[in-house]
């Protein structure tokens, strides 16, 4: 349904936050996974038509979103990274204004509809409270209803669960899970977690680029037998840094567990472990960190044999 | 640990834009205004006076720089979110804002010294002030700095910094600035600053809580410096005593009470936001709502397709409107600035009625009321607070970080663009519909019940459809700009500089670049806005065509997303706006183009128009070409006789007339110059002499409306020309007519002498500013000529001011109006529907001819063979009674003492308020304006009835200024109109409200003579030099000094004098010189030659004051009286020097003693000596009080502190 072809984007700045980019997405929720600063925002932006490219297509339905922005906006539903709203205003009244904005004009069904959006957010009981006064997970709720307005084909949903506690994040993972039907939903986070329990497929963004992309089962099966751990003191981690592709340090009850990658065990303390998404994520990072180190060091070698 | 946190601010502060701006706008200020500002002429620019009053007006600015520099100061950290970070750290809260407070303050010290180092070198580079200079004193800054600034900055930063800690609201901390403004324009309206306003009320210090009330202190300056001369004002700082000392103490310990108030009750936590209880609130539902949660509702989410009809552009457009109404009167800002307007309006609108001494309110007529806020208050308070809405909407999503969810959905960039545009426009509705209310709550008040409610709802149209377009305009700059201060700064820039005449500046002259204005409009209960309401309607079409297309550009330039660089946005217009757009807008640049057009071809094709450049070549020309004939004998015109066709209904007016010129000189004329306006147009001149010979016209130059003839025989003294000419005008409310000749629907008024041939050079046509002289070439304009050089000149023989003609007239108008002029009338009739006036003289009258036309209603009377008659607007009947009567008694006083009055008929007529003529007395009737007596509210008047004494004072003029007429030389003739005047007005006023009352305005007068001579930019002259634009010695020392001479001499004495003056130099004799009128005075009064002259001749001036005033019951019964006066007499020399000399005073001192319980007075010689006096007095009775001179026969600059109750002591 979406297709995105060799998006190119470069800040005034000089920064490169979109670097040739290609996706195909069809219906269904589909997770862009990249640590903060890799270019999921301007991406979400991108696709919401809230920005322009310097190069590139993408194509939704049909519709090119690029030259007719107004196509899209009629099925689009974005839920942006940060959010403020108008203060004094309740949940039903923006809720409804939104509505209307999004081209609603039937006032019955729009109520209804509103109605419906808050009760399946849980807002029902706060709908006449104003917004601006909601906790951080009320408003991420508010967020995704008003995202749901009207008909939309295509919901982007950026970073919808930082800061919320577990549980907030897990209604609003319950939330996400309904929408995948029918329709495009694409959800960015940094939150590994937040992918693998919710997006039959997945996306890997770092520094612009798009470093991996497939079903989690798949990808998590190609790294099978490759991923080993151990544990380690503190003051070890840098030698095994130098030694080994470390591409995680996690704190388990205190004790420091590195993953490595390895074909085959390194050594006797280091035991195969079941890969997870996570690692994939992290050996991805990894590898993305290593290649980046490599160029650097070449440029670095061919700027003194220029000289 | 403080001087840490204050390094910091200091840093901080340094490092702002905002300080900056802050500093580029003192300096840039600093130096504009100096040279500018306050009355130079013989004060120097930087002089004490000066550089303190230019100081002080450049920190009027500081609440406005400090509100900003508050903002930065105090809610930077709710700006950056970094309050809790701040208010968690280990800084105490006494630090806290001690350390901001503090940093506040020596930041704005560091603006407003830049200011003043701006002024200083102002003073060195100099070039293109106009003025002399003085050493330079640092002195006069650090005075003015430490006695009103530095104390108005800790007042200031206290009051924004407290209302910044409690309100945390950017808003609320830039109308704390406004607020204290306000405060001081307030007293300033009251105190009559100099600084803004011309005009001396000599009225001050009648309220002193309006002194203490503002905040800068400057009133207090004002009243400390109001009789200061230049001398003083050149070498004097003022002393901080009295009420500027109360002003500062008062305002100092305000500050402290504020900061101590803040220092107390502020506490670094996060509870003063309002919305923290709320969270709590929501959070604990949020919390229910857990437990509750059901997602399997019956309410069941299904998906609506969004409609594509039109009928969703306006129902975004209605809900967004809503929502920004809803938001606008919401907040408690907007209803603070409601609160302002309301309170502004009361104080402007109570100014109607307001009862001030010897000066009449008016009725609360609708059109008063609404020259009250309408064509000033109204836009400019409008325009600042529509240019901060504007940029706090257009901007108001992205500060709110929810653009996202606004641009994303498919609602066109129009519909947000124009739903701000509404709910915009319904700040001027609620400003114009407020302002309404309270007239109308206003009149009800004061029983006033004719609403006129058809003319307060035209503010809606006249006032509300400029501002519409001034918030197009915004809407605008700030959719362009991409930062919403910025977009501010435009705006204000755009709307202050380019809607006004300031733009004239940079060659922006004609209205066509005024965005927004029309010509100006002028109301009238006569004509209404007549003539400027067509041109008012046609400026706004081309002025709302311009702002249609801005919207279109707005809508089509709407930032949406985060792409907003102006070059994409520009790619994206043709394609937002579509086809209808693009028509549509096709269709606006045309009528803006038509419009425009249409405009110009009225302004500078059909009529004349003028730029500045044009006007100053113009008469450089006009100099050029017939400078000459200045010297010349040119012949005098001897009889008029006209017939002026008048069209109000046409805005039209048609003149053929027949001049019989004769030759008064005693030499021959060979040349005649005619002068005539450009403005007309000229369709016949002829000139021929008595034998029928026609003068051949040799030089013809309509422009510069100067025609030359070459006669066929010289014309000798005596023999006499005929002028024959026919000339006609077409007005429009687009060309710049003078408001004083204009002819409209019905209000007609024509001076004759600007719209009718002159004959000779016409020296005012000439470049009169010295410096534009000087760049043009011209020579400079001769010096003033003194009394003694003229006589030398003209051996006595001088002519008059104008010519003493013989007037006849045939004058038609619109059936239904009439038309009235000098002379009296001797027909009238109708026919084919025009009304028709005949109009004659039998003596010869002045050549100050003035036609008047209007749709008058008429009050008659007789008294002594005169015909009197007031004519008046029908609605302005409740004071033509009093006119009669005035009218009545004037004639009656004149007649006894000074001779007939040489006419059947006389008339009072009432001119549209435009004119602005208060009184203006022509041969045979006085023309006073709607406002000048007309609607004078006389009911509760506890003084003179103004209505009476100024019918009075014109009727007095028939004899002062036109059967006595002034001579045309340059110094004292003055004395023979207006101070004449004044005498005749005093003696039917003393006589009507008797001694004491005419006293107390004798006083009043002294005082305007006081202030007036602070603010002479020349020399001030001894009285009998007046010259004729010092009104505070023709008018207030004039009516002083007479009053004291017919109280010393006895007013028969005076009159005997007067009476022979009308004899000896009424016409056809030579009018008299102002010596000759102290010769009369000598005449009749001989032993009084020495007094006469001190008043007349000298300037001289005492100051008394009584000290003290005691009394000792002696053994005998009698008292004993003890008084100890200071007294300073002071000599003016010519250039204005005031020195105290020795002097001996022989002066008045009455005694107000008790007599078997009644008052009465005893009157005392006493003579007092320069200094100190300790003078006894003894009396039968019991003593109560003292005044010294109170019948005023000295010129006392001190009238107020002599006056005292006598204290009995034992």
């Amino acid at each position: 349904m979406l297709t995105i072809t060799n998006l190119n984007k470069t800040y005034g700045n000089g920064v490169k936050a979109l670097s040739n980019i290609s996706l195909t997405i069809d219906a269904g929720l589909f997770g862009l996974l990249g640590p903060n600063g890799a270019g999921k925002s301007s991406l979400m932006r991108t696709l919401a038509s809230l920005q322009g490219v310097d190069s590139g297509d993408i194509n939704f339905a049909g519709v090119n979103v690029l030259e007719q922005p107004a196509a899209l906006r009629n099925q689009l539903g974005y839920l942006p990274q940060e959010f403020g709203v108008y203060p004094k205003i309740s949940a039903f009244n923006l809720l409804d204004h939104f509505a209307v904005l999004k081209g609603i004009i039937d006032k019955k069904d729009r109520q209804q509809q509103v109605n419906a959006l808050l009760e399946q957010t849980n807002l029902t009981d706060v709908k006449n409270k104003a917004v601006s006064d909601f906790s951080g997970g009320m408003k991420q709720r508010f967020g995704i209803a008003q995202a749901l307005l009207g008909d939309p084909k295509l919901i982007i949903v950026d970073e919808p669960t930082a800061g919320l506690d577990p549980e907030e994040r897990n209604r609003f993972h319950q939330l996400l899970s309904q929408l995948g039907e029918n329709r495009v939903v694409i959800l960015s986070t940094h939150i590994v977690e937040d992918v693998s329990e919710l997006c039959p497929k997945m996306a890997v963004l770092a520094a612009g680029k798009i470093l991996l992309q497939g079903k989690p089962s798949e990808l998590i099966n190609q790294l099978k037998g490759k991923v080993w751990q151990r544990v380690i003191d503190v003051e070890q981690e840098k030698i095994f840094r130098e030694n080994f592709k470390v591409i995680s340090i996690r704190l388990s009850e205190g004790k420091r567990c590195i993953h490595i990658l390895a074909d085959s065990q390194p050594e006797a303390e280091f035991k195969m472990v079941e890969p997870d998404l996570e690692d994939v994520y992290f050996a991805t990072l990894y590898q993305q960190h290593d290649q980046q180190n490599a160029d650097n060091a070449n440029n670095a070698i061919n700027a003194i044999s220029v000289k | 640990m403080l001087k840490n946190l204050l390094q910091f601010e200091m840093r901080f502060h340094t490092r702002q834009i905002a300080f900056y701006l802050g500093l580029i706008l003192f300096f840039v200020m600093g130096f504009l205004v100096t040279g500018r500002l306050g009355y130079a002429g013989k004060v120097f620019v930087n002089s004490p006076h000066l550089v303190t009053s230019v100081y002080l007006f450049i920190g009027l600015y500081l609440p406005i720089a400090m509100s900003v520099l508050t903002v930065n100061a105090v809610l930077r950290d709710d700006m950056h979110n970094a309050t809790a970070m701040v208010y968690s750290s280990h800084i105490s809260a006494k630090q806290f804002i001690l350390s901001r407070y503090l940093g506040l303050v020596l930041t704005a010290t560091g603006l407003i010294i830049i200011g003043g180092l701006a002024i200083l070198l102002r003073t060195y580079f100099s070039s293109g002030i106009e003025g002399d200079f003085t050493d330079t004193h640092i002195a006069y800054y650090l005075w003015t700095l430490l006695v009103f600034l530095l104390p108005n900055i800790l007042l200031f930063a206290a009051i924004s910094f407290a209302v910044a800690c409690f309100s945390r609201s950017v808003i609320m901390t830039y109308l704390s600035g406004l607020v204290i403004y306000i405060l001081y324009m307030l007293s300033a309206t009251f105190v009559d600053s100099s600084l803004f306003a011309g005009s001396a009320s000599g009225n001050l210090g009648t309220a002193q809580l309006l002194i203490y009330i503002d905040p800068f202190g400057m009133s207090a300056y004002e009243i400390a410096t109001q009789f200061w001369t230049a001398t003083e004002k050149n070498t004097q700082l003022v002393s901080l005593s009295g009420d500027l000392l109360f002003n500062r103490v008062i305002w100092l310990s305000i500050s402290g009470l504020i900061l101590t108030l803040v220092l107390h009750k502020f506490k670094l936590n996060l509870e003063y936001k309002a919305s923290a209880k709320q969270k709590k609130s929501a959070n604990s539902l949020d919390g229910r709502s857990v437990n509750q949660s059901n997602l399997n509702s019956q309410l069941r989410y299904t998906t609506i397709t969004p409609s594509t009809s039109n009928k969703r552009h306006w129902l975004a457009l209605k809900s967004s409107v809503g929502l920004e109404m809803s938001y606008l009167m919401k907040s408690y800002a907007f209803w603070v600035v409601v609160g302002l307007w309301t309170f502004f309006l009361f104080g402007e609108i109570y100014t109607i009625i307001k009862s001030a001494e010897f000066s009449s309110p008016l009725y609360p007529m609708t059109s008063r009321v609404l020259d009250r806020f309408m064509y000033d208050l109204l836009p400019r308070f409008s325009l600042f607070v529509l240019v901060f809405y504007s940029a706090d909407m257009v901007w108001r999503e992205k500060d709110l970080k929810m653009a996202a969810f606004i641009d994303a959905s498919p609602t066109k960039g129009s519909v947000f663009f124009l739903s701000k545009f509404f709910a915009l426009s319904l700040i001027p509705f609620f400003f114009i519909t407020i302002a309404i209310a309270v007239g109308l709550f206003f009149q009800w008040l004061n029983n006033y019940s004719d609403y006129e409610m058809t003319l307060y709802f035209s503010v809606y149209y006249y006032a509300g459809l400029p501002l519409l377009l001034t918030i197009a305009m915004c809407l605008f700059v700030q959719v362009l700009v991409p930062n919403k201060y910025i977009g501010m700064l435009v705006s204000v820039f755009v709307l202050l500089f380019l809607g006004t005449n300031l733009s004239g500046f940079i060659g922006l002259e004609h209205n066509l670049w005024h965005f927004a204005k029309a010509p100006e409009l002028n109301y009238s209960d006569m004509n209404g806005f007549d003539q400027a309401s067509f041109s008012f309607a046609v400026y706004m079409l081309y002025w709302g065509s311009f702002a249609l297309l801005l919207c279109l550009l707005g809508f089509g330039l709407w930032r949406r997303g985060s792409d907003v660089s102006f070059s994409n946005r520009r790619k994206q217009i043709v394609s937002q706006l579509g086809q209808s757009g693009a028509r549509f807008s096709l269709v606006c640049l045309m009528l803006f183009i038509g419009s425009g057009s249409y405009i110009f071809y009225q302004t500078n094709i059909a009529a004349n128009y003028y730029s500045s450049a044009d006007s100053e070549q113009f008469r450089v020309d006009y100099e050029n070409q017939f400078k000459k004939f200045a010297e010349l004998a040119q012949p005098s015109i001897d009889s008029v006789n006209t017939k002026v066709d008048l069209y109000p209904s046409d805005s039209r007016f048609e003149v053929t007339g027949e001049y019989q010129l004769i030759n008064r000189t005693k030499q021959t004329i060979n040349q005649v110059l005619i002068e005539l306006s450009g403005d007309l147009n000229l369709t016949q001149l002829i000139l021929k002499d008595n034998r029928n010979q026609q003068a051949k016209l040799v030089l013809n130059k309509p422009n510069l409306g100067g025609y030359v003839f070459d006669l066929i025989e010289p014309l000798k003294p005596a023999q006499q020309l005929t002028l024959t000419f026919s000339l006609d005008q077409q007005q429009s409310g687009f060309a710049d007519f003078s408001k004083r000749s204009m002819v409209t629907k019905n209000s007609t008024l024509l001076y004759l002498s600007s719209q009718l041939p002159r004959v000779g050079y016409v020296k005012q046509k000439a470049l009169q500013n010295e410096k534009l002289r000087e760049k043009n070439g011209l020579e400079k304009l001769p010096a003033i000529e003194t009394i003694e050089q003229s006589l030398a000149k003209t051996q006595g023989i001088f002519s008059g001011e104008d010519d003493f003609i013989r007037f006849e007239t045939i004058v038609s108008t619109d059936k239904g109006q009439t038309a009235i002029t000098s002379g009296d009338l001797i027909e009238q009739w109708q026919k084919d529907g025009r009304a028709y006036f005949h109009y004659k003289t039998d003596q010869a009258i002045r050549n100050a001819l003035i036609y008047i036309s209007s749709n008058y209603a008429v009050a008659k009377e007789k008294f002594n063979d005169i015909d009197i008659a007031v004519y008046y607007h029908p609605q302005h009947n409740k004071n033509i009674q009093r006119m009669l009567s005035g009218i009545k008694d004037s004639l009656s006083y004149q007649m006894t003492n000074f001779g007939n009055y040489p006419h059947q008929q006389f008339k009072q007529v009432e001119a549209a308020e435009y004119t602005g003529l208060s009184g203006y007395a022509a041969p045979t009737m006085t023309l006073m304006s709607e406002h000048a007596g007309f609607t004078y509210d006389l009911t509760n008047s506890e003084d003179y009835d103004q209505v009476y004494r100024r019918s009075a004072h014109e009727v007095a003029h028939q004899w002062w200024g036109h059967l006595i007429a002034p001579a045309n030389i340059d110094e004292g003739s003055m004395l023979f109109v207006e101070t004449l005047a004044r005498y005749s007005e005093s003696m039917i006023m003393k006589k009507v409200y008797g001694d004491e009352m005419a006293l107390k305005f004798i006083n009043f007068e002294m005082d305007r003579y006081f202030t007036g001579r602070a603010r002479e930019t020349d020399n001030e002259l001894p009285l009998y030099r007046t010259r004729n634009d010092q009104r505070y010695l023709m008018y207030s020392k004039g009516a002083v000094a007479m009053y004291a001479l017919q109280n010393t001499i006895g007013e028969d004495r005076v009159n005997l004098a007067l009476r022979s003056l009308v004899e000896k130099y009424r016409f056809p004799n030579n009018p008299p010189a102002s010596l000759d009128l102290l010769n009369e005075f000598y005449a009749v009064a001989p032993e009084y030659k020495a007094y006469i002259d001190e008043w007349f001749k000298q300037m001289t001036y005492v100051e008394m004051q009584l000290n003290k005033a005691d009394a000792t019951k002696l053994n005998d019964g009698t008292y004993e009286i003890s008084l100890d006066i200071n007294l300073v007499k002071k000599q003016v020399d010519n250039l204005g020097e005031e020195s105290a000399i020795e002097a001996t005073q022989l002066i008045e001192v009455v005694v107000t003693v008790e007599v078997n319980g009644e008052m009465k007075t005893e009157t005392h010689q006493i003579e007092l000596v320069s200094g100190v006096n300790q003078i006894k007095l003894n009396t039968q009775n019991k003593p109560s009080s003292v005044d010294l001179d109170p019948r005023s026969l000295l010129l006392n600059k001190n009238k107020s502190q002599a006056k005292s109750e006598v204290v009995l002591v034992n």
